[in-house]
């Protein structure tokens, strides 16, 4: 055991902190609600990828530079420190890539990750349905198969960035309703397709983000399939181990906004509000201690262990951690006027209706708990 | 940066984890209470694996693995609920008397190393946990340590939750014939505090670890209703939460003892948070642990109450709650982001300094 960075670790994070601070963009913290929002994102992530970090921890065959998880944690932790915005390719390199390499065949490999690394092909997932949220395997959503590829009717709801994306991955039913999560196939489109319809809803703070997506005999070609059909739950479940974990929510995010939150308790508040002191400090232990849970991972991974079954675990703490500091943060911005208030409170709301959803997607906290009693705790089928 | 463990530490305290389960069953545990020789027992056959000289170093007879080792060693104690003055022994007296330059120290330390000394810390006026065990008390009294014998009336019982693990103090004025009696740097009884604040707080995270698989066991096995009661969400959702919340104490504090043993420059901040930690994940899962055995658990027959009781005792010794809260409270606004431990590039320009 060795908590310090090597001499290397350390220029190296000091390598992405310069890059970052020199090259940061105003930008919002929440996922994008109009297209010129949705524009400047892909603008950011280009300059990331052609700086060489958008996905580092990847093959340089498609766009990363074999930097081990370890540096991917440094560059989240400086990404936030420098409270660099929200990126819009996040749900492809977190919750589509991994799947990807491990199920795709060489040729999706090539026509998926570079343009993916780039901001150039914009992903959006379509897993949940109007009659299917937590019981996923419920799905009806159907894909037929045709000569030469799939026919697709149904329809997919919450679908994050869908206004936005060009392409969309998802669950399809390919066999008996009855066979539940064995009678699916794992398909990948083109949201310009003939034959599909986004209609855009409204989030909570009244922006569009994420969409209900209407599929009419839509043709889906061969090449669009991942892994085999009616193997879709399998494939799928790689990455839902990926959205619950780290992958999607990097320590770097939750120790970046403490910090800040910490930075706005000036002396006086301080001495004023105890009670916001307690909860800043609570924070900050929470922020940490994932941090410290996610090296544990990153050292496993590291000796070649899997640790998405586990993830579940990290799902409750952080999305819950997360909804804790943006409702803080907003206390303490209240105690402290107006020439603070106007400066921080966008900032912070858009923090807060980024992190309230993070309790529902990826199964709810609901469906994890039911997941760690049963997976970790080995009890029955719940009710 | 590596955040895993030695496989010499590994295989050590999986040792140990076996020793327990073979020789420190309920029954045992149960006659321990009360009774000296079964807790001396308990005490050689740990002993004779290294358990006591992992954090005493080879020259003074330990074997030197550090807390590394002492850390997951720690841990099983608390997941086997071992009776006796295992955090003085192991932890606290090495941290004191192993950075004087004194043959008597020395003597002292391969005694507590072999296990022959077992030794309880009295600091100020605070309860010890185990005394009658001691065949050595540690006396901190500001900056002076004595150590001496215990004899008939050394100590006063104080009322005790745990009794396997009875509370005493020091009984003011006594007599004693001190075999040491020298002055300790400041940083030095800082450091042996702190080394008793993780030593509880890894073993709170053992005995948390246990309430939930003691729990997870009785309504994986009691039905109402017409199934187990582990079937039902009521049940598993706030048990799921005291296994996150354990999950979770873990690497916080594996991070505090090796930022003692490292001595990092605010490795006061990373050992609070620990117990502060480990005290709440062992005390919602004994709460937890206690509202789903229903009336079993609080019956004195059925097994849960030795660890809640556990639980509950090293939560108020080693520092309190409210102890290590105040230390985090002054020290992490004023610190920031350098408050953090291990694994963080230090604070860049355009971080702001405070």
């Amino acid at each position: 055991m060795d908590l310090d960075l090597t001499a290397e670790e350390a220029s190296f994070y000091e390598e992405a902190y310069s890059w970052l601070s020199a090259h940061v963009p105003a930008g919002s913290h929440a996922p994008p609600s109009d297209a010129d929002a949705a524009r400047r994102s892909r603008e950011w992530d280009r300059a990331l990828f052609d700086a060489g970090w958008s996905v580092l921890n990847w093959p340089r065959r498609y766009g990363g530079r074999d930097a081990s998880l370890f540096q991917w944690l440094l560059f989240e932790d400086a990404y936030h420190a420098v409270d660099a915005p929200y990126r819009l390719s996040h749900n492809g390199v977190s919750l589509l890539a991994p799947t990807v390499m491990e199920f795709g065949t060489e040729e999706q490999k090539d026509e998926i990750l570079l343009p993916l690394a780039q901001g150039e092909v914009v992903w959006a997932q379509a897993w949940s349905e109007p009659g299917s949220g937590s019981d996923l395997a419920s799905l009806t959503s159907r894909a037929e198969e045709i000569p030469g590829g799939f026919r697709v009717n149904g329809r997919k709801i919450w679908s994050s960035n869908a206004p936005y994306a060009d392409r969309a991955f998802g669950l399809f039913r390919s066999g008996e309703q009855s066979e539940r999560h064995r009678g699916l196939t794992y398909l990948m489109l083109a949201l310009d397709s003939p034959g599909v319809t986004v209609s855009p809803i409204r989030r909570v703070d009244g922006r569009a983000n994420f969409a209900e997506i209407l599929f009419e005999d839509v043709f889906v070609p061969r090449d669009g399939l991942l892994g085999e059909v009616g193997r879709g739950w399998d494939v799928a479940m790689a990455t839902t181990g990926s959205e619950r974990g780290f992958a999607l929510r990097s320590p770097g995010r939750f120790t970046g906004a403490a910090e800040r939150v910490l930075e706005l308790l000036d002396e006086e508040t301080r001495g004023r509000h105890p009670d916001l002191v307690d909860r800043a400090v609570q924070a900050w232990q929470d922020a940490q201690a994932f941090r410290l849970r996610v090296l544990t991972l990153a050292a496993r991974v590291g000796r070649g262990e899997s640790v998405g079954a586990e993830s579940s675990v990290d799902k409750v703490f952080w999305s819950e951690l997360d909804v804790r500091i943006a409702e803080l943060a907003m206390d303490v911005i209240a105690v402290r006027g107006p020439e603070v208030a106007d400066a921080q409170l966008e900032r912070w709301i858009e923090a807060y209706v980024t992190a309230l959803p993070g309790t529902i997607y990826g199964g709810t906290n609901e469906i994890q708990r039911n997941i760690i009693a049963q997976r970790q705790l080995a009890l029955p089928r719940s009710y | 940066m590596d955040f895993s463990f030695d496989p010499e530490a590994v295989d050590l305290a999986s040792g140990l984890r076996e020793l327990f389960a073979k020789s420190l069953g309920s029954a045992v545990l149960r006659r321990a209470v009360g009774d000296p020789t079964a807790r001396r027992d308990v005490w050689r056959s740990a002993a004779d694996l290294g358990l006591h000289s992992v954090l005493i170093d080879e020259r003074a007879g330990g074997l030197g693995l550090g807390w590394e080792a002492a850390v997951l060693l720690l841990r099983e104690l608390g997941r086997a609920a071992a009776p006796g003055p295992f955090i003085d022994s192991i932890a606290v007296a090495p941290a004191l008397l192993q950075t004087m330059d004194d043959d008597r120290a020395r003597v002292l330390l391969g005694e507590i190393a072999s296990g022959e000394q077992r030794v309880v810390v009295s600091d100020g006026g605070r309860p010890l946990a185990s005394a009658e065990d001691a065949t050595l008390v540690l006396a901190v009294e500001g900056t002076r340590l004595s150590a001496f014998a215990p004899r008939e009336g050394s100590f006063v019982p104080v009322p005790s939750l745990d009794d396997a693990m009875p509370l005493h103090r020091l009984r003011p004025g006594a007599e004693r014939t001190p075999v040491l009696d020298v002055a300790l740097p400041e940083p030095v009884i800082a450091r042996a505090r702190a080394a008793g604040a993780v030593a509880a707080a890894a073993e709170l995270v053992g005995v948390a670890s246990r309430i939930v698989e003691l729990t997870r066991d009785y309504v994986a096995q009691r039905e109402q209703f017409g199934r187990v009661i582990g079937s039902f969400q009521a049940v598993q959702h706030p048990l799921a939460d005291a296994a996150v919340l354990t999950t979770f104490a873990g690497p916080v504090v594996d991070a505090a003892s090796w930022a003692l043993a490292t001595d990092q420059p605010d490795y006061a901040v990373a050992v609070s948070h620990a117990k502060h930690a480990a005290t709440t994940a062992a005390m919602t899962a004994a709460r937890t642990g206690f509202q789903l055995h229903g009336a079993m658990g609080y019956t004195y027959e059925y097994d849960l109450q030795i660890w809640m009781k556990r639980a509950r005792t090293l939560a108020m010794l080693y520092g309190t709650d409210s102890e290590h809260l105040a230390v985090l409270r002054e020290a992490v606004p004023r610190l920031g982001r350098a408050a953090a431990v291990g694994g963080r590039a230090p604070l860049s320009r355009a971080v702001p300094a405070r």
